[in-house]
């Protein structure tokens, strides 16, 4: 039994892969939690689309796919924060808009002759391909990350519970969907590496809905979105090794097990009583 | 506008005219439902999610249209069903499946995402997909969602005014799983022309550009028509010159509408006296 | 009690867009630990007022001074039942903008927190989800989630609106201890007869229609308030207002 989990562990490959989704999963599942409680899905899933005008520029001229992909995620980023501040339309038709705009100019850019690589494997990458330099700018990435979300925690929370009063105690919505913004555009930087662009959005809100139906209060919802959004991540590894099946779509449908397990109804009074991590809450 | 004559006389350059001249009442009808219901996410999602559905049918033999509605048809309703339940925000439901649905076909065919000639073709559309069975699907597609807004379409002007897009929704009607079947059925229908990742350029973009203006459901509807009709064209025409993705050139121009309809509509508002 | 002014607006205006005031010249004073109610149709101002008094309008003209910290208590069906707080973070929250965001919050804003629910009648649900507590409860922990910010001067919105009658009864006992304690309690309501439980009235219909005692108010006041959307019944002053309820 115990050499089906350290049998992997002798190939370098997979350690990287694993050291990767821990940090990865760090910081997607306390961000998840975050996009889920700010009603920001569409956003979460369609960035990751939209990074692609970065990432055929940066073939184009020739500098490393990361900085092309980072530039495009804050580009992208960065429409769909002004996209959602305007009221003339919803906001989620303002990020369809932004976003489709993106893929389709990121597609248009694509067609030039000097693009070094097809359009399939800009978008879909390589999840095992993780080099040990990827792994420090990773794991750089997700400290920051982290440290950002316990700075604004606050704000953040200001905001997404009542933000027609945050400002009046010293919050701010503006800051807080900027800041929510650029940090999920950070997260997916890091996470999309391990999952590819189509997949990377499931360890977000995966955890973030697991988190959010088994806690009661927000510290432990944020501990318990980190936890599943790990275990997804080593889970699946270990799944794509032994299976032999993609990694990315191991640790997707991971993610989505451990919410779908969460959101199995169960058996609890609506007041009073509770479930257990309640009652630790209370006590 | 101008058409010039030589592109329009390539058989398959009419096919595709006529194929957008289909989903033109498909982006009127149902564009103004997805803008004003915040279903922009949902219609993203059943034509992404359809995509792996597609990839796998071919080799394994099963019609792409079989395979894409049952694809379509089970989003529509797992997400009906996890609304009906409550618990689960509608945009949370809505990634998980999107999600779950692209994991289970990258599982299937694990080349799904690697390559292949058709994964571009799918994602992005193609001048050339466009034969005689497409067209006849979008026509299927275009009397079946006719024929539930003509039932429902009532129903849901009404019960879209006062329910917010976000938050778990209530209870889902039969009027409002109609809508997301329908809605379904034409983000298919839309896969041939502009692709499964750009399904949005033509049944969310021009109702979302026809909203600036439109101060009815009436003229959103015809705003969303007219203008889906000639991004539509205009973006094949594009989309011949420059050898490219129609689906790439009608969600270019679409963001660019949009983006100066935006901008005209502040400086209307600023004007002093003026729209008031 | 001391009786100096707490809440002084001079020919207050503003609104969300230049050019288009949505209130426009209110003059009014209100002494410390008074309680007044704003009346005013939907749309009539009472929110941008509110909203001008704590300078969160992107246009505004006239001066306003007010003694003392202000909050806002929002409408409870407003706030998010799904949200992962309890009671207590609520009342925490109003803290929040005294540390900057590097310190922890610490003992003191804690306990600060405790004694705010405790005012309010919420000790015991003080762990209670927030979304699990009955309307009533909400507003008293929004209340509280005031008083841990020491508010002196606090604004509600619309506070009995889905509230059933016991629990309106103890946000007005509440609110009228607050006001003892010489705090000043704007409440923006739709109810006329409630508002003669109050110490002063001001009537807002873009413009201000109305300021002084409840007893001084008039049929014709009223009407000059609300406009058409007043119901008058028979027998002397009694009237009530047709809500549009238009979001």
């Amino acid at each position: 039994m115990l050499d089906v989990l350290i049998e992997p562990l002798s190939d370098g490959i997979v350690r990287r892969a694993l050291l990767e989704l821990v940090i990865a999963g760090a910081v997607a599942g306390p961000l998840g939690v975050w996009i889920v409680l700010y009603g920001q899905s569409y956003a979460a899933e369609s960035i990751s689309h939209s990074m692609l005008p970065g990432l055929v520029l940066a073939a184009l001229a020739g500098i490393p796919l990361g900085i092309g992909a980072a530039a495009g995620l804050a580009l992208a980023a960065a429409c769909v924060a002004l996209a959602s501040r305007q009221r003339a339309v919803g906001p989620d038709a303002a990020v369809a808009v932004a976003v489709t705009a993106l893929v389709g100019a990121g597609t248009l850019l694509a067609l030039s002759p000097e693009v070094p690589v097809r359009l399939g494997e800009l978008l879909f990458g390589d999840p095992l391909a993780v080099g040990t330099s990827d792994l420090v700018a990773s794991a750089a990435l997700a400290l920051a990350v982290l440290l950002a979300l316990a700075g604004g925690h606050r704000m953040l929370a200001l905001s997404a519970f009542d933000p027609r009063s945050a400002r009046s105690l010293g919050g701010s919505d503006p800051g807080s969907a900027a800041l929510l913004l650029g940090l999920l555009a950070a997260t997916i930087l890091i996470a999309v590496t391990a999952l590819g662009n189509l997949l990377v959005v499931a360890i977000l809100l995966a955890p973030g809905a697991t988190a959010l139906r088994l806690s009661a209060r927000l510290g432990p919802a944020l501990a318990v979105g980190a936890a599943s959004a790990i275990g997804a991540g080593v889970a699946g590894i270990y799944v794509s090794y032994w299976a032999d099946v993609a990694a990315g779509a191991a640790i997707a449908i991971c993610a989505i097990a451990i919410c779908a397990v969460a959101l199995l109804p169960r058996p609890r009074p609506r007041r009073g009583g509770g479930h257990i991590l309640r009652r630790w809450n209370r006590a | 506008m101008v058409l010039m004559p030589d592109p329009l006389g390539l058989p398959f350059m009419q096919r595709a005219a006529l194929e957008i001249l289909l989903l033109a009442p498909l982006a009127a009808i149902l564009g103004a439902q997805i803008v004003l219901r915040r279903l922009a996410f949902f219609t993203h999602g059943v034509g992404a999610a359809t995509f792996p559905g597609l990839v796998v049918a071919g080799p394994a033999g099963i019609p792409p249209a079989l395979a894409a509605l049952a694809v379509g048809g089970g989003f529509a309703a797992a997400l009906a069903a996890l609304g009906r339940r409550g618990g689960l925000g509608r945009d949370v439901a809505t990634g998980l499946l999107l999600v779950a649905a692209l994991a289970t076909g990258a599982v299937l065919a694990s080349d799904v995402f690697a390559s292949g000639a058709g994964v571009d073709r799918l994602l992005f559309g193609s001048l050339l997909a466009i034969g005689g069975g497409e067209l006849i699907a979008g026509a299927v597609a275009l009397v079946l969602v006719a024929t539930a807004a003509a039932r429902c379409r009532r129903a849901w002007v009404a019960s879209g005014f006062d329910q917010p897009g976000d938050g778990p929704p209530a209870a889902v009607t039969a009027s409002e799983l109609a809508l997301l079947a329908a809605i379904a059925v034409a983000a298919i229908a839309a896969i041939d022309a502009v692709g499964a990742l750009l399904v949005g350029a033509i049944l969310v973009v021009p109702a979302a550009t026809a909203r600036l203006f439109a101060g009815s459901v009436a003229e959103l509807e015809a705003g969303a028509g007219l203008l889906a009709l000639a991004e539509g064209l205009t973006g094949l025409l594009i989309a011949y010159r420059l050898d490219a993705p129609p689906g790439a050139a009608v969600a270019v121009l679409g963001g660019a509408v949009f983006a100066l309809a935006l901008a005209w509509s502040r400086l209307a508002e600023r004007r002093p006296g003026a729209a008031s | 009690m001391r009786r100096e002014a707490a809440v002084v607006a001079r020919g207050l205006g503003g609104g969300y867009t230049a050019g288009r005031p949505a209130i426009e010249g209110l003059d009014f004073t209100v002494p410390a630990g008074t309680s007044v109610a704003v009346l005013g149709p939907n749309g009539g101002g009472k929110t941008t007022l509110f909203r001008a008094l704590l300078d969160e309008l992107p246009e505004r003209s006239g001066t306003v001074e007010i003694a003392g910290p202000v909050a806002y208590v929002p409408q409870t069906e407003r706030g998010r039942l799904d949200f992962p707080v309890s009671a207590l973070d609520v009342a925490l929250m109003g803290t929040y903008g005294e540390a900057p965001w590097y310190r922890p919050l610490g003992r003191e804003r804690r306990a600060r927190a405790r004694w705010a629910l405790e005012r309010v009648g919420l000790a015991e649900r003080a762990g209670d989800r927030y979304g699990d507590l009955s309307g009533g409860q909400r507003q008293r922990a929004l209340i509280a989630r005031a008083l841990a910010g020491r508010a002196r001067v606090l604004l509600l919105d619309e506070p009995f609106s889905g509230v059933d009658r016991p629990s309106a009864e103890r946000i007005l006992s509440v609110l009228g201890e607050l006001r003892e304690e010489g705090r000043v309690v704007l409440v923006s309501s739709h109810d006329i007869e409630q508002a003669r439980r109050y110490d002063a009235v001001i009537c807002v219909n873009g413009r201000q229609v109305f300021h002084g005692r409840p007893d001084a108010i008039t049929p014709e006041i009223l009407r000059r308030t609300y406009g058409g959307e007043i119901v008058e019944l028979a027998g002397g002053g009694r009237a009530i207002v047709v809500q549009h309820h238009d979001h």
